[in-house]
């Protein structure tokens, strides 16, 4: 995964994130943490995205579609929902 | 102090009467000849090989701590492996993961994501889902904050 598509997940979930050591992205749903992530601020590799999509519990066709544009926010929500997260 | 001097068999001679007794002592050196050309020692060559790269650990447990405010009650059982040639070192209970060009650096990564991670769920611990709730239980049973001793 790249960073432009990390920072594409970030715009479509509305993750808030926090800018320390590493980029800290947490998905918040009617005022409560539901899942998190991070992405680090090296450049030059790619991000591990098996280990993202499995912090944001979705599956890698989700995680495609999620990138992709494919799948919007209120599906991540279903997702979430599906899966007795909120 | 004087010592007895015990002679060995080789210098040991057999007096008249049967016994032993030793030669007299001498200061000379004493040479001995050997005769070493009928076996002559075969020409040994030695070959050195490159040594073989140490293989890379796949499990590891991992109990260094990077946050003066933590401490580290248990070992982190950790994953390591190699992908695109980034080394990834990951925590499979918490699924939380670090990366680095090295493998120190992956642990490096991973112990200090840990230590936010464990102090980010703590500040917001009556925010969280029940799935960030349970990852902050069993983050608990690795790490700790060092007042709540």
């Amino acid at each position: 995964m790249k960073v432009h598509e990390f920072e594409r997940l970030v715009t479509k979930l509305q993750l808030k994130v926090r800018d320390s050591r590493d980029r800290i992205a947490w998905f918040e749903y009617d005022g409560r943490v539901i899942t998190r992530t991070k992405r680090s601020h090296g450049k030059g590799f790619d991000l591990p995205a098996h280990l993202i999509r499995k912090q944001l519990k979705v599956s890698g066709k989700e995680m495609a579609g999620l990138i992709q544009c494919s799948l919007t926010f209120d599906d991540y929500v279903n997702i979430l929902r599906a899966k007795k997260l909120l | 102090m004087a010592t007895a001097t015990i002679p060995s068999i080789s210098e040991a001679t057999l007096s008249p009467g049967g016994g032993l007794f030793a030669p007299p002592q001498s200061k000379k050196p004493v040479y001995t000849v050997r005769d070493v050309s009928a076996a002559r020692p075969q020409a040994v060559r030695l070959a050195y090989r490159e040594a073989s790269p140490a293989k890379q650990p796949k499990h590891v447990l991992f109990a260094a701590s990077y946050n003066p405010r933590l401490r580290i009650i248990r070992a982190i059982p950790v994953e390591l492996s190699r992908r695109q040639g980034q080394f990834q070192a990951r925590f499979k209970a918490a699924d939380e993961f670090g990366v680095g060009p090295s493998m120190s650096m992956a642990l490096e990564d991973l112990g200090k994501t840990l230590a936010d991670l464990f102090i980010g769920l703590s500040e917001k611990r009556d925010r969280l889902g029940h799935d960030l709730l349970g990852l902050h239980a069993r983050l608990s049973h690795y790490i700790a904050f060092r007042d709540e001793r």
